[in-house]
């Protein structure tokens, strides 16, 4: 069994909810809208809810899978006890190339943004190479500084970002909003589904379970993060059905940075530019715990120093950045990923704890016989 | 293996030498004294360095006693000079190494011919002499409260400090840090309040350090420091009691060093450089006031000419309408990008700061006003730089000074130049680039152990009462939580926070 | 390792100067105009120079081209610096160029995320190179003239709210018609004359000033603008005028089946103090008072009844009618809408209540 990790790495219980709220919303906030509009209309605040719950759930039964978990594991040693060496190690493997897929998703789609809205002329290279530097230093630090880098990514954003998406009420057409439930509750559903990526992020919780003090206690703060995430996206997602319609959305790839083209001080237009800048600080957090993340489970697996295996695989993500460039690229690597995910957390999860249960009772029940 | 234990052991304890050829050896400086003389029958010799004793303490409490007293005391060996000898703490020893430092530091060490090997150590030494009197802590100025500072004598900070914390808890630990300087270095806490792991820590490292010449506490600073590849300093040093009494008071340790005016206080968090005295003597409601203009003052002096790079090389959509023509003409004569222009005008600043440092005051003065509106006029006339930038970059310097602690607005100063060059590649987004990479570099940073960005991570939402906003005196009877001190409260909290009711 | 990095640092700052373009090194463009003439398309663009002081006359530069997308390189070719686009403030259509549809343009724009959303757009009675000629000579202080004619109107008078965020919407609603600040050239001046009005992206008309104001109140504006109305019949002209203004206005649209055909009932509500009105109404019993608040009622609903058809007659929706159908209605089919459109039956009710009439008695 692996050895239990010192107290002076464990983050308190409370810190969960800033780094799953950090891990979950991304990139996809700038964007969600719209494919959510296009499915449901005035609606789509309540696919914003409907996910929510769903992901509500799934985080609920990842504590459960971890009740089971031997004292203090992540998921590879889960995987270990449950399917043995071979087959769990495979499962482990698939895990660590999703947060791989993750970072890179992320880092690419900012890029892009980046290229669209400020330096088309750029090289995406520079970008991608800084975003991992300051990666690679952060994860040297190992968790607890990523952790931290989590809560400055939650707090900063909240405190400049978030008082901006109300400015545009001044257009509001609240009409928009009615009639309400004009589609149909299975459209709703099919709807749900373009929100998986944006609800994605507490499956990092895998890899980070035992870094938590007293891990079971936190349980309350990953939902308050989940609800908060739900809290942010529906705000967002209102606000963007008052103020555009339903045609006018579907012209706009990031409505949310538009959004921010309407705020205005007397000394500072266009607050697009800084809420793409600061977005640095939303996105960072995430490419920084997936990485963190992939990195453990590299470390579980092989044994292997994270200090030596890290360079390897920033250097991966790096070359794929270089290789992944167009637009429709990117978007197929965001399709991969929220299928990808989707599938984890939404399937694996579900039957992994079904299969778990049924051991637990099965062994229970051999116990009794005897 | 145990003969490299032999080895060690054989260095660690050189053979005892003779006591004469310890004296042999000190008599080379000319500033050795050697009396000697019978007294009452005893032949006794007294040692002392000239330059480093009190003369009238040698001659009124010390020969004079000798040579009236001991005739009466024909027995009298050197452990009994205590009676005889109005002085403090005599000792008596046989360790050459010990007589030969008490010896340099301006003992007077006496020896009887009937006891040899064995001298006694009396204190005699000019401790103030060629130090100064008073320090009115000039490079930490508040308005309000006391100017009384430290001084170069450890023993008068010491009292200093036992002046105003009257507990029998305050706990002076004295050591011995630099081969050459043996300076004496003292470590200050209350028992019961600093956490035990704290004082340990800082005992450890000043045991490990090995240095030849302290000459500040400065250096010890840098010597104890968790990670010495970072420009932010990781004590807090200050000349001032109240500042060195209050962190005592909350549970931090303090450590004094002789010939340094200054006192060194860990572990420290990040904010505690931007407090000031001045904030606890005026009302809280100035206090906090002025405590979120210092804020404002340091986001400002880093952020201002890195977004003024930012917004002029890449984001002019983002110039008001009414700004874009005097921004435009203000720059339409400079020759250099905004980046060189930006950086040109900030190493000129940097220069006054640092010729007016080290001129003389009173020349200073005049080379700062020259130097700041003489250039600042005829670059701006040549068209080197834009008034708009002089303004901006002016204001900066301003705002970092307002940092109480010398260090920190170094520091401040400093981190400004990266983040210019971030913004000059990469616009608003190198500057947040920058701001990533400074926040995990602080996440990173650890003082004795201790992370650097509390109480803000790990988030501690209780001990906000003292950061951004000085709350009233009824609010703060808690100490700080993250120094995870042994007791937690300064002063009852419920006798601060008593409420009448109207008309009562 | 630590060369590598300092390698790498300065790799990076070499290629960042590559794209960066400083404020003094760009031809910022502030106003732009298009036009059709003679088969071909006309752009002018208006930029500032601010090289001898902060304020001096704005320049011109004029280009034509078969092809509208064409313009702005074929300007850039007459151009000592590049320009650029991220400081526009207004963009004015000429007549001609409007009723030929500003599909590309407007799509153009959507797309351009340099421009602002604040950008105003304006119709030019003739052509908008002249137009935007005229400002360029006569205005020395202020360079954007237009721009803050559109923007005071809408503050303070009958102009309804228009810029690139809110035309974008009402042209990409299926629910409601665009409509733009319209500009005539008067003399050597330049004028606010009313409202052009759009049919999809065409240009279809314009209504004057004085009924932007009812389009400001029912558009849901509630503040300002200002009204004269016919109270009586006094013989001298100018004696049997009130001047209104509205302190604060809120329409209520409600939808109704009708027998055969649907109904809109419009109920506006408008507080409003009277500026200015004839001397015989000084001293007025409450009997006077209320028989001229009855009058005002009467003008405006015939007023806008007569606005209504005109709008129902040229098929053109600007006060986004279909939209507010559309939050009423479930599954709502603007097809079916507009093709009942000019035949609803639309109904305004006004209730002026005057709150005061200023400090004199």
């Amino acid at each position: 069994m692996k050895q239990a990790i010192p107290e002076r790495f464990l983050i308190s219980p409370f810190l969960a909810f800033f780094v799953i709220h950090a891990a979950q919303i991304g990139v996809g906030a700038l964007s969600f809208q719209r494919p959510l509009m296009k499915e449901a209309g005035q609606d789509a605040w309540i696919v914003v809810l409907l996910a929510g719950l769903a992901a509500h759930g799934l985080v609920w039964l990842m504590y459960r899978l971890f009740s089971y978990s031997p004292s203090g594991g992540d998921i590879v040693s889960l995987h270990e006890q449950y399917f043995g060496r071979w087959i769990g190690g495979v499962l482990s493997l698939g895990l660590l190339f999703y947060y791989a897929l993750v970072a890179l998703t992320v880092l690419q789609s900012y890029i892009e943004i980046i290229k669209v809205w400020v330096f088309p002329l750029m090289g995406a290279w520079q970008f991608s190479l800084v975003f991992l530097l300051l990666t690679y230093y952060a994860v040297l630090g190992g968790f607890r500084v990523v952790a931290g880098l989590c809560v400055w990514g939650v707090v900063i954003p909240l405190l400049t970002i978030f008082p901006m998406v109300f400015f545009p009420l001044e257009y509001a057409q609240y009409r928009n909003l009615f009639p309400v439930f004009d589609h149909s509750f299975g459209q709703l559903v099919k709807a749900s589904k373009e929100m998986t990526l944006q609800y994605l992020g507490f499956e990092m919780l895998l890899m980070y379970y035992p870094f938590l003090k007293n891990a079971p206690s936190s349980q309350k703060w990953a939902h308050a993060a989940n609800a908060f995430t739900t809290f942010i996206y529906l705000v967002v997602m209102l606000i963007s059905i008052v103020f555009y319609n339903k045609e006018q959305i579907q012209h706009i790839t990031w409505p949310t940075l538009t959004l921010a083209k309407i705020p205005e001080v007397p000394f500072i237009e266009r607050m697009e530019y800084i809420v793409i800048s600061i977005y640095v600080l939303v996105v960072f957090p995430i490419i920084t715990i997936s990485v963190w993340a992939a990195m453990r489970v590299v470390k579980q697996l092989f044994a292997v120093q994270q200090r030596r295996s890290l360079p390897v695989l920033l250097a991966v993500l790096f070359v794929g950045t270089l290789f992944v460039q167009e637009k429709t690229d990117i978007d197929r690597l965001m399709k991969w990923t929220a299928e990808a995910g989707f599938y984890l957390a939404a399937v694996y999860i579900p039957l992994l704890y079904v299969y778990v249960w049924a051991a637990e009772k099965v062994k229970k029940a051999l116990q009794q016989k005897p | 293996m145990g003969l490299f234990m032999f080895w060690k052991k054989k260095k660690k304890r050189p053979p005892q030498r003779p006591i004469s050829q310890l004296w042999e050896k000190l008599r080379q400086s000319s500033d050795f004294v050697e009396l000697s003389f019978i007294v009452g029958g005893k032949e006794l010799s007294i040692y002392y360095f000239d330059s480093l004793v009190d003369p009238q303490v040698l001659q009124e409490q010390i020969l004079c006693h000798l040579q009236n007293d001991i005739p009466k005391h024909p027995t009298v060996r050197l452990e009994d000079l205590q009676q005889i000898v109005p002085i403090q703490r005599i000792e008596v020893s046989e360790d050459t190494a010990l007589i030969e430092e008490k010896v340099l530091k301006g003992f007077v060490a006496v020896s009887f011919r009937e006891q040899p090997g064995k001298a006694a150590l009396m204190s005699a030494a000019a401790e103030n002499l060629g130090l100064r009197e008073n320090n009115d802590s000039e490079n930490e100025f508040s308005v309000v409260g006391p100017k009384v500072g430290f001084v170069e004598n450890v023993g008068v900070n010491l009292h200093l400090i036992r002046r105003q914390v009257v507990t029998p808890n305050l706990v002076f630990r004295e050591m011995s840090v630099g081969s050459v300087s043996k300076t004496k270095v003292v470590i200050a806490y209350i028992d019961g309040v600093a956490n035990p792991e704290v004082v340990q820590t800082v005992t450890q490292r000043l045991e490990a350090i090995h240095f030849d010449v302290v000459f500040d506490n400065a250096i010890l600073d840098q010597l104890l420091a968790d990670n010495s590849r970072t420009p932010f300093p990781l004590f807090i040093s200050t000349e001032r009691i109240d500042r060195a009494v209050y962190a005592i008071v909350s549970g931090q340790v303090a450590i004094f060093c002789d010939g340094s005016p200054y006192a060194v206080i860990g572990p420290a968090a990040l904010f505690d450089f931007f407090t000031s005295p001045e904030d606890y003597y005026l009302p809280w409601v100035l206090g906090t006031f002025f405590r979120l203009i210092r804020f404002f003052g340091v986001a400002f002096s880093v952020l201002a000419s890195p977004i003024y790079v930012a917004v002029l090389t890449y984001h002019y959509e983002m110039i008001p309408e009414d700004l874009l023509g005097p921004i435009i003409y203000s720059r339409s004569n400079v020759p250099f990008p905004p980046v060189l222009e930006v950086l040109f005008l900030e190493i000129t600043i940097e220069l006054l700061r640092e010729a007016g440092a080290r001129l003389p005051t009173k020349v200073a003065q005049t080379l700062g006003i020259v130097g700041g509106i003489v250039i600042g006029q005829a670059t701006v006339d040549a068209g080197l730089t834009s008034t708009i930038l002089l303004i901006v970059v002016a204001l900066a310097a301003l705002a970092s000074f307002t940092t109480p602690i010398f260090k920190m607005s170094n520091t401040i100063r400093f981190i400004r130049f990266p983040f210019i060059l971030f913004a000059a590649g990469w616009g608003g987004i190198g500057i947040i680039f920058a701001v990533c990479g400074l926040l995990i570099h602080l996440g990173r940073l650890q003082s004795f152990g201790y992370p650097y960005l509390l109480p803000f991570y790990p988030l501690r939402v209780r001990n906000f009462r003292d950061t951004f906003i000085r709350s009233p005196y009824s609010e703060t009877a808690e100490r700080p939580m993250f120094l995870r001190p042994r007791s937690r409260f300064r002063y009852d909290p419920n006798e601060a926070k008593q409420k009448r009711d109207i008309d009562e | 390792m630590r060369r590598g990095l300092a390698w790498i640092g300065a790799l990076l700052l070499l290629s960042g100067c590559a794209s960066s373009r400083p404020i003094d090194e760009i031809q910022i463009i502030q106003q732009m105009g298009y036009d059709f003439e003679n088969g071909r398309y006309t752009g002018t663009a208006v930029y500032p120079t601010f090289k001898q002081g902060p304020m001096t006359k704005p320049n011109m530069l004029t280009t034509t081209s078969p092809t509208i997308y064409d313009l702005i390189p074929r300007l850039s070719s007459k151009s000592a610096l590049p320009i650029e686009e991220g400081q526009l403030r207004l963009i004015l259509f000429g007549q001609e160029f409007a009723r030929r549809g500003v599909t590309q343009i407007t799509h153009s724009l959507a797309r351009n995320n340099k421009v602002g959303s604040h950008l105003l757009l304006g119709v030019a009675e003739e052509s908008a190179r002249e137009l935007l000629k005229i400002t360029a000579k006569t205005t020395l202080s202020d360079t954007l003239y237009l721009p803050n004619v559109v923007e005071q109107n809408e503050q303070s008078m009958n102009l309804p709210k228009t810029n690139l965020h809110l035309f974008l919407y009402r042209y990409f609603s299926p629910g409601s018609d665009p409509f733009l600040p319209y500009f005539e050239k008067k003399g050597d001046f330049v004028k606010l004359e009313g409202v052009a009005l759009f049919r999809d992206d065409k240009y279809v008309g314009h209504v004057s000033l004085r009924d932007s104001f009812l389009m400001k109140i029912l558009l849901g504006e509630t503040k300002n603008g200002v009204y004269q109305l016919k109270v009586g019949n006094r013989g001298k002209q100018g004696e049997d005028r009130v001047m209104l203004q509205n302190l604060w206005a809120k329409p209520k649209y409600e939808w109704k089946r009708d027998g055969s055909r649907h109904a809109l009932d419009v109920f506006v509500h408008i507080h409003a103090s009277v500026r200015d009105y004839p001397s015989w109404l000084d001293h007025p019993g409450d009997d006077l008072f209320d028989d001229v608040k009855k009058k005002m009622e009467n003008e405006l609903e015939h007023n806008m009844r007569r606005l209504f058809r005109y709008f129902q007659k040229k098929r053109i929706d600007p006060l986004g009618i279909g939209d507010f159908v559309r939050s009423v209605t479930r599954h709502w089919d603007p097809d079916a809408f507009y093709r009942e459109y000019p035949d609803i039956d639309i109904r305004p009710h006004v209730t002026v209540d005057i709150v005061h009439t200023g400090i004199g008695e």
